[in-house]
Order: C-alpha cells, then sequence, then structure tokens
C-alpha cells in the first residue's frame, strides 16, 4: 500500500485540506500546533476506524476531532494504490457516519465490516503492526529501548536487541509480564501443593498456614472450614435426633407401663395392707402363743422348784455316806496291793545280795588288766616277728679243725660243734647268729642296725609278760581271756539282779516299804470297792442334776418374773394381744374383695412382685428419660446457629469459588507455561538480514565504522556487542543522543522486517530533532535512500531538517 | 356454613441468611420482613374472614428460635380475629425441639399446637371441621415414611369437615431423592378421606393455577428466601362449603422477591437492550437481582456493560452479576489488530487462541491489558 493522498474535510483544526504524497520521501513541515498531528490522527482514523462506533470509543478515538467551529461530522479521505492499482477510502463519523471504499475498477463498497475486510488484505501489515511499528511514535521505540537497558544486561548482542525490540513492540515489556505472571502465580499457588490438591505438607484447617497464604488456599480454607461447619452441624443434628427418636420412642413406651401402674396402684397398696396385717396377725398368734406358754411354765416352774427343794438333801446324805465307805475300801485295797509289792521285792533283794557274794568268790582280772595283757602280748609278738624276719645262710669252710659254739635262733640254746678240717660246714639262722670260738665270738644279724635295739625291747618285754603272768597266777593269754570273761558276767549278773529289785522297789527306798507293811495293822471288812465307785457316781450324778434343774427352774423364773412382773401381769398381756390380733382379723376382713379377692397369698405376692418389677422398669426408664432430655438440651446448644440449608448453601458457594479460582489459577499456569515456550522457541536466526541492515543503517548515521569499544563503566549497560566479533557500541553513544540514531536504525530495520519486501509505508516523526548535524546530514540521507524502497512520511516542524532531504515537501501552514 | 382458611407455611422465622454476600443492612431486612410480612398476613386473614389460620410446619426455621422470635410470633398470632390459629410442627421446626414448651406456654388458648397423631375437633372453637395432622417429630423421616398413615383409617362422619394438614415431600412435585422428608404420594393424600390438604415444605406454591380437582396446596414461603426460588411469596386461602366444595385464591404476600436472569450479552445489540433496562414485576427497590453475564465483547463493549450494570445496579436492594462467562471478544482479528505481528502479546495470545484455551486467552489478555495500562 502507498499513500496517494490525504483530505480531511473537516478533521479536528482542519476544516478542509488535501495532501498530496510521492511515492518515496514525503516531509511533512509545519510548526507546532500547525496540524500535523491532526494529519497523522486523520490518516490513522480513516485507515483503522469504523465508521459505525459504540459511544465509548466514538468518545475516545473521534469526539475531540469534531470541529471546534461546530458541525457534528468528521471526514477524511484516503487515497492509494496497491500494486498500481488505485483505491479511494472515505470515512465519516458523527451524524453523517459512513465508510466507502472505491475499488479500482470504480466499484463501491459500503458496509462496514466489508470495508473493514478488504482493508485487512491491502494494509502493508496488520493492523496491530501498523500501529506499534509502521506509524508509531519514536517515543515508543525509545521506551522499548529503554526497557531493554532495563533488564539488567551488561551487554546487548544486536540481535538480541532487535529480538526484544520486535517482542517488545506493543509496549509490553516480556520480563515485566513474566515477573508479573509469576507474582500472580505465587499469588494463587502460594503453599499449595498442585499435584496433591491439598495444602503443602497436608497443613488442613486444623493446622492452617497462617503466612503467605495463596488464593487457592484461602478459597480452599475456606470451603474446608465451611465443610467442617457443616458436618459438624450434620453431626450434631443426626445425635439430636437420635436422642429425640430415642425420648419418643421410650416416652411411648412407657404410656402403657403408666396406665397399667394408675390401674394398679390401688389393688397393690391394698394388697400390701392385707400381706402386712397377715403378717402382723401371724406374729401376734406367736406372741399369744408365747404368752401362755409362760404362763404355763411360770406354774410348771414355781411347783419343780418346791420339789426338787424337798428331795435334794436326801440324796445329798446318801451320796456323803457312800462316798466314806468307798474311801475306806480303796485304802483296803491299795495296802493289799503294797504287801504284795513288799513280797516280790524281798525276793528281789535277797537274789541281788547271793550274786554279790558270788563276785567275791572268783579271781579278779578286770576288763582294763586283760586288755593291757592283750596289748603287752601282742607288742612282744611284733618284736619277735621283726628280729626273726631275715633269714641267714652261709657255710664254714674248715681248713684247721676247731670247736664253735653256734646258736641259730633268738633264744634258743647255742648248739657246740668240732669242726673237722677240710670240711664245709652249712649254716642257716633266722635273723641271728652267734659263732662263738675260744678266741672270739662272732654275731651276724640281718637288716640294718634296728635289730639290737629291738632285740632289747623284746627281752624287755619278755621279762614284763612274764611276771604279769607269774603274778595272776596265769599260764597264757588264753587263761587270761577266760577269766576276765568269768568276772565280767559275775558282775553283770549282780548289776542286773540290783536293777530288778530297784525298779521294783520303785520310788520307795526298802525302809518306807518295811515300815508301811509293819504300821498298816489288820484287814477291815467293807463293800467291793467297785460297787461303791458306782453308787457315789450315781448318787453325786442325781444330786448334781437335781441341783441344775432347780438352778434352771429358777433361773427361768427369775426371767418370767422380770419379763412379766408377775403371774397377773402376765395374764393381762395376754388378754391385750388377744384383743390387738382381733383388730387386724377385722382390718383384714374389711380389706378382702378387690386385687386379693379370691387369690391366694402366693399369686397376691406374685401380683405385688410383677407391679413392682414394672414400677421399677418404669422409674428406670423415667431416669433414662431425663438423661436423654439433659442430652438434648446440651445438644441443642451445640445446634449451629444456622440451619443445615443454609450451611449446605455456605459450602457450596465456597466450593464454587473455589472452582472459579482454581480455574483461573489453572489458566495463569498455562499462560506461565506458554510464556517459556514461546521464548524458547524463538530462533535468533530469524532476524540476521535485519540485523545486517540495522548495522548498516547504524553506522551509515553514527559514522562508527571504526568499530571501537568502550570500557565498561559503572553499573550501566556497558555496550552493545555487535554477534559474536569484538565490536562493541558504546553505551555512551546511546545516552548522548545517539540513541536516537540507534532507534532511527532499529526502526528502519523492524520496518523491513515487517514489510518483508512488500509495498508499504513508514510513518516517522521528528526522527532528525536530537542528532547533531552531522549525523542529521547522514541520517537524511540514510531515509532518503530508505525511501527508495518504501514510501516515508515524515513529520517535522524544523525546516532544515526538511531542507537535508531529497523528497515531497508538504507545508503545512497554521 | 363454609369455612375459611388463611393457609401459609414456611415462614421460616429467625432464618440468618449468612450464606450469599448480603450486606449486614439487607440481611437484617430480610429477617424482619419474615415478621412484617407475617403480621400483614395475619391482618389479611382478618380482613377476609378467616375463621382458621394454618401454618402447615417450619413456622421457625429451626429447633433453637429465641424465646423473643417466639414471643413476637405468638403475639402476632393471637391478633388473628378469626377463630382459632392452628400451627404444624415441620420438619425444621420438629416435634423433638424443646421450643414448642415455650411457644405453648405463650401461646393461650386460640393457638392451638397439632402434636399427635390424632384427629383435633376444631368445633369448640366454633369451626366446623375435623382436622387431620401429620407433624414432623423430627428433621428428617426415615426413608419413605410419613405421617399420615393413620389418617385414612380414622372413620369420618358426616356433617362436619374433614381436613389434612402435613408437611413433607410430594412425589413428583418436591425434589427428595432419598426420601428422608415425609414423602408423601398423591394417592396417599388422596386417599385419605379428607376434602382438602393444607401442605408444607415447598418453598414454591403448588398448584400455579388451582383446577377444580385439585385439593392438595403449597402455599410456598410467605417471604422468598433465595435466588432459587424465583416467585413471590404467597399463601392460599381456601373457602370450603359444608358439602365439600372447594375455591382457593393465591395471594402474594411477600414484600421482598429474589430474581435471577441470565444475560447473553454478544454485541451493542444485547447492551443497548441492557441499557433500555431490565424488566422486572417487581418493585426494584424490593428486588435481591443476580445476574449471569455471558458472552464476548469488546472491551469498549464491555467497559460501557459495566457503566450500565453500575448505574442500574443500584435501583435494586441487592445486585449481584456473576461474570464468570463473559470476557472480552478476542479474535485472531482482533489480535493482529490489536498487536504487531511477532510481538510478544501477539505470539502469546495467538498461541492461546490457537490452542483454544479460552480462559488462558482471557486472563492473558487481562494481563497483558494491565501492564498496557499501567505505562
Amino acid at each position: 500500500m502507498r499513500i496517494l493522498s490525504l483530505s480531511l474535510h473537516p478533521f479536528g483544526g482542519i476544516s478542509n485540506q488535501r495532501v498530496d504524497f510521492q511515492p518515496g520521501l514525503n516531509i511533512i513541515l509545519g510548526p507546532n500546533e500547525a496540524g500535523k498531528s491532526t494529519l497523522y490522527a486523520a490518516l490513522d482514523r480513516v485507515l483503522f476506524t469504523p465508521s459505525q462506533l459504540a459511544k465509548s470509543r466514538f468518545d475516545k478515538e473521534i469526539k475531540k476531532y469534531l470541529p471546534l467551529s461546530g458541525g457534528d461530522t468528521l471526514q477524511v479521505q484516503l487515497s492509494f494504490e496497491k500494486d498500481s492499482n488505485p483505491y479511494r477510502l472515505s470515512r465519516s463519523w458523527g451524524a453523517r457516519k459512513g465508510s466507502e471504499l472505491q475499488l479500482p475498477g470504480g466499484q463501491l463498497v459500503v458496509e462496514e465490516e466489508s470495508v473493514q475486510e478488504k482493508l485487512q488484505v491491502l494494509l502493508p501489515a496488520s493492523e496491530g503492526t501498523c500501529h506499534q511499528v509502521l506509524m508509531a511514535r519514536q517515543r515508543v521505540l525509545h521506551e522499548t529501548l529503554e526497557d531493554i537497558r532495563n533488564e539488567g544486561k551488561s551487554v546487548h548482542l544486536l540481535g538480541d536487541i532487535l529480538r526484544q525490540a520486535v517482542l517488545q513492540t506493543d509496549g509490553i515489556s516480556v520480563e515485566a509480564f513474566k515477573e508479573k505472571v509469576d507474582e500472580q502465580y505465587d499469588e494463587y499457588f502460594s503453599n499449595w501443593d498442585e499435584s496433591r490438591q491439598m495444602p503443602k505438607n497436608g497443613r488442613g484447617i486444623e493446622n492452617p498456614w497462617k503466612n503467605r497464604v495463596g488464593k487457592i488456599l484461602a478459597a480452599w480454607y475456606k470451603e474446608a472450614a465451611a465443610r467442617s461447619s457443616l458436618e459438624e452441624g450434620r453431626r450434631v443434628y443426626d445425635e439430636y435426633e437420635s436422642v429425640a427418636s430415642k425420648l419418643r420412642e421410650i416416652e411411648s413406651s412407657l404410656q402403657s407401663d403408666a396406665q397399667y401402674l394408675e390401674l394398679k396402684k390401688e389393688p397393690f397398696e391394698k394388697a400390701a395392707q392385707s400381706l402386712l396385717l397377715a403378717e402382723k396377725i401371724k406374729a401376734s398368734n406367736e406372741v399369744i402363743k408365747n404368752l401362755m406358754e409362760a404362763s404355763r411354765n411360770w406354774s410348771l416352774f414355781e411347783e419343780g422348784i418346791k420339789t426338787l427343794e424337798a428331795t435334794l438333801p436326801e440324796v445329798v446324805s446318801n451320796l456323803q455316806s457312800v462316798q466314806s465307805e468307798y474311801e475306806i475300801a480303796r485304802k483296803q485295797s491299795s495296802l493289799a496291793s503294797l504287801r504284795q509289792k513288799y513280797k516280790r521285792v524281798s525276793e528281789k533283794k535277797t537274789f541281788w545280795e547271793e550274786a554279790e557274794k558270788n563276785i567275791k568268790t572268783l579271781p579278779v582280772l578286770t576288763e582294763e588288766e586283760f586288755k593291757q595283757l592283750q596289748k603287752l602280748h601282742t607288742e612282744i609278738e611284733r618284736l619277735k616277728t621283726s628280729l626273726i624276719a631275715g633269714k641267714l645262710a652261709g657255710k664254714i669252710k674248715v681248713i684247721h679243725s676247731l670247736s664253735l659254739e653256734i646258736q641259730k635262733s633268738l633264744e634258743g640254746p647255742a648248739e657246740s660243734m668240732d669242726l673237722a678240717a677240710g670240711t664245709e660246714y652249712k649254716l642257716e639262722a633266722e635273723g641271728r647268729l652267734v659263732i662263738r670260738h675260744a678266741d672270739w665270738e662272732m654275731e651276724l644279724a640281718s637288716g640294718t642296725g634296728e635289730y639290737q635295739k629291738n632285740w632289747e625291747a623284746y627281752a624287755a618285754k619278755k621279762t614284763q609278760w612274764e611276771k604279769v603272768i607269774a603274778d595272776k597266777g596265769l599260764k597264757d593269754l588264753s587263761e587270761a581271756e577266760t577269766r576276765c570273761a568269768a568276772y565280767r558276767q559275775a558282775l553283770q549278773s549282780a548289776q542286773n539282779a540290783q536293777m530288778n529289785y530297784q525298779q521294783e522297789l520303785g520310788s520307795q527306798t526298802w525302809e518306807e516299804l518295811e515300815d508301811i507293811i509293819k504300821s498298816a495293822g489288820e484287814v477291815l471288812q467293807v463293800r467291793a470297792e467297785a460297787d461303791l465307785a458306782r453308787e457315789s457316781a450315781r448318787l453325786e450324778h442325781e444330786s448334781k442334776t437335781m441341783q441344775e434343774q432347780l438352778q434352771q427352774k429358777k433361773q427361768a423364773l427369775d426371767k418370767l418374773v422380770k419379763e412379766y412382773s408377775s403371774s397377773r401381769d402376765l395374764f393381762i398381756k395376754t388378754g391385750k394381744e388377744s384383743a390387738q390380733m382381733d383388730i387386724w382379723m377385722t382390718e383384714l376382713a374389711n380389706l378382702s374383695g378387690g386385687e386379693g379377692a379370691g387369690r391366694s397369698e402366693e399369686e397376691i405376692i406374685r401380683f405385688m412382685e410383677d407391679y413392682k418389677k414394672r414400677k421399677e422398669a418404669y422409674d428406670s426408664r423415667n431416669k433414662e428419660i431425663l438423661e436423654l432430655k439433659m442430652a438434648q438440651t446440651r445438644l441443642e446448644e451445640q445446634l449451629p446457629d444456622e440451619s443445615l440449608e443454609e450451611l449446605e448453601k455456605e459450602v457450596n458457594e465456597a466450593g464454587r469459588e473455589f472452582q472459579i479460582i482454581q480455574r483461573k489459577a489453572s489458566a495463569l499456569a498455562r499462560i506461565k507455561t506458554k510464556v517459556q515456550e514461546i521464548l524458547g522457541s524463538l530462533d535468533l536466526g530469524t532476524y540476521n538480514p535485519y540485523l545486517e541492515k540495522m548495522e548498516t543503517y547504524f553506522s551509515t548515521i553514527s559514522g562508527q565504522n571504526d568499530k571501537t569499544a568502550s570500557e565498561p563503566s559503572g553499573n550501566l549497560p556497558t555496550g552493545i556487542r555487535r554477534g559474536e566479533e569484538d565490536l562493541v557500541i558504546p553505551y555512551d553513544y546511546l545516552s548522548t543522543g545517539t540513541r536516537d540514531l540507534f532507534g532511527l536504525a532499529l526502526r528502519l530495520a523492524m520496518a523491513d522486517y515487517f514489510l518483508q519486501g512488500a509495498e508499504g509505508f513508514l510513518v516517522l516523526d521528528d526522527p532528525l530533532v536530537n542528532l547533531d548535524p552531522q549525523r542529521q546530514e547522514k541520517a537524511a540521507r540514510l531515509l532518503s535512500d530508505y525511501a527508495q524502497h518504501c514510501q516515508v512520511i515524515l513529520f517535522t516542524c524544523h525546516p532544515r531538517h526538511a531542507e537535508m532531504m531529497e523528497g515531497n515537501l508538504i507545508k503545512i501552514e497554521q | 356454613m363454609p369455612i375459611k382458611i388463611f393457609h401459609s407455611a414456611d415462614l421460616h422465622i429467625g432464618l440468618k441468611f449468612s450464606s450469599g454476600n448480603y450486606s449486614t443492612p439487607i440481611r437484617e431486612a430480610l429477617k424482619e420482613a419474615r415478621f412484617t410480612t407475617l403480621s400483614q398476613m395475619v391482618r389479611e386473614a382478618g380482613k377476609r374472614n378467616c375463621q382458621m389460620m394454618a401454618i402447615a410446619g417450619d413456622l421457625f426455621d429451626h429447633i433453637r428460635p429465641t424465646k423473643l422470635e417466639i414471643r413476637r410470633v405468638v403475639q402476632e398470632l393471637k391478633t388473628f380475629s378469626g377463630d382459632i390459629t392452628v400451627v404444624l410442627p415441620g420438619n425444621h421446626d420438629p416435634l423433638s425441639g424443646d421450643f414448642w414448651k415455650t411457644f405453648k406456654d405463650e401461646a393461650g388458648d386460640r393457638i392451638l399446637l397439632l402434636e399427635e397423631l390424632h384427629p383435633y375437633d376444631l368445633q369448640e372453637f366454633g369451626v366446623k371441621a375435623i382436622l387431620y395432622p401429620g407433624p414432623c417429630m423430627e428433621k428428617h423421616s426415615d426413608p419413605g415414611f410419613n405421617q399420615i398413615g393413620w389418617i385414612k383409617d380414622v372413620p369420618k362422619g358426616s356433617g362436619v369437615l374433614h381436613i389434612g394438614i402435613a408437611h413433607g415431600s410430594l412425589e413428583g412435585v418436591s425434589p427428595d431423592d432419598d426420601k428422608l422428608y415425609y414423602l408423601m404420594t398423591r394417592g396417599q393424600l388422596e386417599s385419605a378421606g379428607v376434602s382438602l390438604w393444607l401442605m408444607g415444605h415447598n418453598h414454591s406454591p403448588y398448584p400455579l393455577t388451582p383446577g377444580l380437582q385439585d385439593k392438595i396446596f403449597y402455599p410456598g414461603s410467605h417471604e422468598p428466601d433465595g435466588f432459587n426460588r424465583s416467585y413471590p411469596g404467597s399463601a392460599w386461602i381456601h373457602e370450603l362449603s359444608d358439602e365439600g366444595t372447594l375455591k382457593s385464591e393465591r395471594l402474594i404476600t411477600g414484600q421482598y422477591r429474589f430474581l435471577q436472569q441470565d444475560i447473553v450479552l454478544e454485541g451493542e445489540e444485547d447492551i443497548l437492550k441492557l441499557k433500555e433496562g431490565i424488566s422486572l414485576d417487581w418493585e426494584p427497590s424490593n428486588t435481591l437481582l443476580k445476574l449471569s453475564l455471558k458472552g464476548r465483547l469488546t472491551p469498549e463493549e464491555l467497559a460501557e456493560t459495566r457503566e450500565i450494570l453500575n448505574l442500574s445496579g443500584k435501583q435494586y436492594l441487592y445486585f449481584e452479576t456473576d461474570e464468570e462467562a463473559l470476557g472480552q471478544k478476542i479474535t485472531p482479528e482482533s489480535i493482529h489488530k490489536e498487536f504487531s505481528k511477532d510481538s510478544f502479546p501477539h505470539r502469546l495470545l495467538q498461541s492461546l487462541s490457537q490452542e483454544g484455551d479460552s480462559d488462558g486467552l482471557q486472563l492473558a489478555y487481562e494481563l497483558l491489558q494491565e501492564m498496557k495500562g499501567a505505562r
């Protein structure tokens, strides 16, 4: 699309004006307030603002251009060509509104929507692109650059900047948007576990998060709290209903019991009374019976005492008499026994004395003496055995005849022997060999040197033995043993006899016994002791029994006296009790009829027990009712203030709120992901051709072909590096007015990017204003060159700028 | 001589309106209206020479009304100039509630609490009728259980009118899937041998236009209580002749009205209609209006819509809009129009649009607008 002309008739402060444009560079020159902005607005509105507008949009976009001089309609006409085909677009707003597009063949399109549709195709880019790039005010681009610079990177690649500039064409910083989304994401999802659809760390309403409660979590808590209230309400209601139901059930079941108890109350009381009276009568009968028996006993006791007191002395006297006789008989019997004992003791005494005499006739060899003899004999035998134990043997070779005396045994006699020369004589001896010659004596002994000592001991003992034997008149040890045994036996016999004697005598001495027997005198004649014992016992028993009976009767009589004072009083009491019993019997007779009528006592008792059981059950159920009513009151206090329906509504509302918030949060999460996707998918290579153009444009107007770089300074971006090469465009250039240069270069590159070779136009707003004269010229040349392939409409209020550029100069007069 | 009965139910005195976003004054006004409308009904019943005023359950909203609420209700009912007022316990104020004792203590001898499952002969009060009540014992019944089974077995003598009064759901009319609200069938009611059924439980009136054969009547709430019930508060006046011929008239009783409307907004034309005003058959200052808005509009249209709603909403007692389904009209064309090709907003919105992510698109657009606005 190339603009041919623009007519305003009227629009804003311009009542009627037509501006014609050339294909290349068009410079619209005019002082401030001359109407340049109006022209720009008219171009914008005729291209993009439909005639049919909502009031708000009309107010926003059109109203301010209504003619100041009056009038209610605005009209703009735009001629343009596309691919050399002419078009004419007319629009009017306000009272007489309408849109009309004349097509190359002269055909008119008047339907608003159709006009819009056609324009979409004819425009060099989308409406958004036109607004943001092709027709943008330079200020917008500067803001974008500021945003890029403020993102904090120290060095920006040109490709980055171009990409950022394209992305942020609409004036929205990607980073700021990301931050906003992240911030909102946090506002929604804070402390919310999305995967488990619950609060983080499972912290429900019983242990809720206090800080950083995101919107989802807050809504969840609200719903959970509402749900909890509802559940609690339902629980209490259910419990309340259960108690109420139970209460009603019990109360209903008690109705029949209450009726029964009411109906049977009087019969029960009467039955109870009659049972009580019957009991009293029974007791009274017993009392009367006892009184009568007491009365009977009274006289019996009196009579008995009298009889016993009369007979008892005689029995006692008889008893004493028999007891005396019995004592005598007992003494006689004891003396006879002593006499027999005396006889036995005498016999045993004699026998003992005989034994003693016998001992005295025997030679004495005591046991001790015998043991000493035995010991001495044993010692002698032991010594003898040791002396003869070594046998000696030898021979004598006789060279010269000689006489010898040879002793071969211990005590045997020495043998005299004459030994002839040249003979041999064999010798054998037991333990000791003594050879005596007239000139010498040789004694040979076996064993060690103890022999002599033993021999001496043996000889001494032997001598002692022979002396003792001789003293006792004994032959040998065997006789000693016989004598000792005889002596021992005699001693034993005497001891036995003495013992028998002592046993028979017992504790008495012989003299005492003898005295008793001598002083006993003659034997008396009485009845047999056993008969007397029996008679005495009988009388004693009889007496004792009679005394006891007397005692008992006296006590019983005393008791009666104590109880009744006198037999007369007893009689009176009996009379009174009988009269009382008569009264009760009359009362009982009066109670007959009703429940008890015709019933046995057993039946009445059964009825009463049944009544009591039902009454107890009734009372117990009433107690239960009381407890249930208390529980009901307690539960009633716990009931929620709102009805369950209202609580349900609250839960539903909270649930809906939660869903809405979750839905929005979910959308936010998708946006967050989408932003990442978009940024990740951008291909830097897309911008390469435009990047080169931008470098060219920038170099052309900046004259920075020497590719010098500045050092980083402070916290500001240090510069702009071109690609991976070493060219760094210093930030200084951007901060001292060259920023406009960079912006212009960027703008031209972006226009190239969006138009992509299509026929289009670029509207620029005083692009040279901040440049130094040298750069203004370069920029002017660049724009003139640029206008060779793209129509440029440049607004300026500086005549000098207009002069610098070669193009169609359109002057706007104030 | 025919008898005239003023038939109301489901007054729910004590309802707190705690759900919803009502302000405290509105909540208080709604609560108070339940008393004032009762008062008006009592006066109207007197003016119309009704002998009996019947409240067929749920006079109170819950089983813990305050003593003040009970006294106020009783005082209002005592002013009835007819012969007798009968009150049936409903499932919201069942007999298990201890408060009925207080109610009876206050009630005097011309307000009769129908608490027993037996006939109440009203002739001693000068009304030639016998009432057969089906009071609620608890909030819920056993599934499918109701309180009217006993009525059909009671012999009905002649020379007197036999009238049933019950509280619970009616099969096919009231929602009661679990059958926990003393569900009654038409057959059970019709075979009970009474000339008229004074019912309670449904908060909407039934039938809307009575036919000659109808004898089962729900008056609905005297004052509506929420947006799920759009009918105005109402009551019946039944006139029953000695022969049992019935004439019923529905009265509109309520002061306030809850109305809910779905409005589709797809362009300027719809906005114009909205601007012309929402057609209501109720005084706006006594109307609680909830609009569910649906549609996609341009930013300008959306702003205009909000402005209109903002202005018009002020005339209602309560005004609420649900804009969950209302959003910006964001199309590929509008994206092209507003954003330059390949810019970040363009790429983002186009991508979301292509994926059909309507929520994402709306939200992203709003965020972008906010950022643009902030510059």
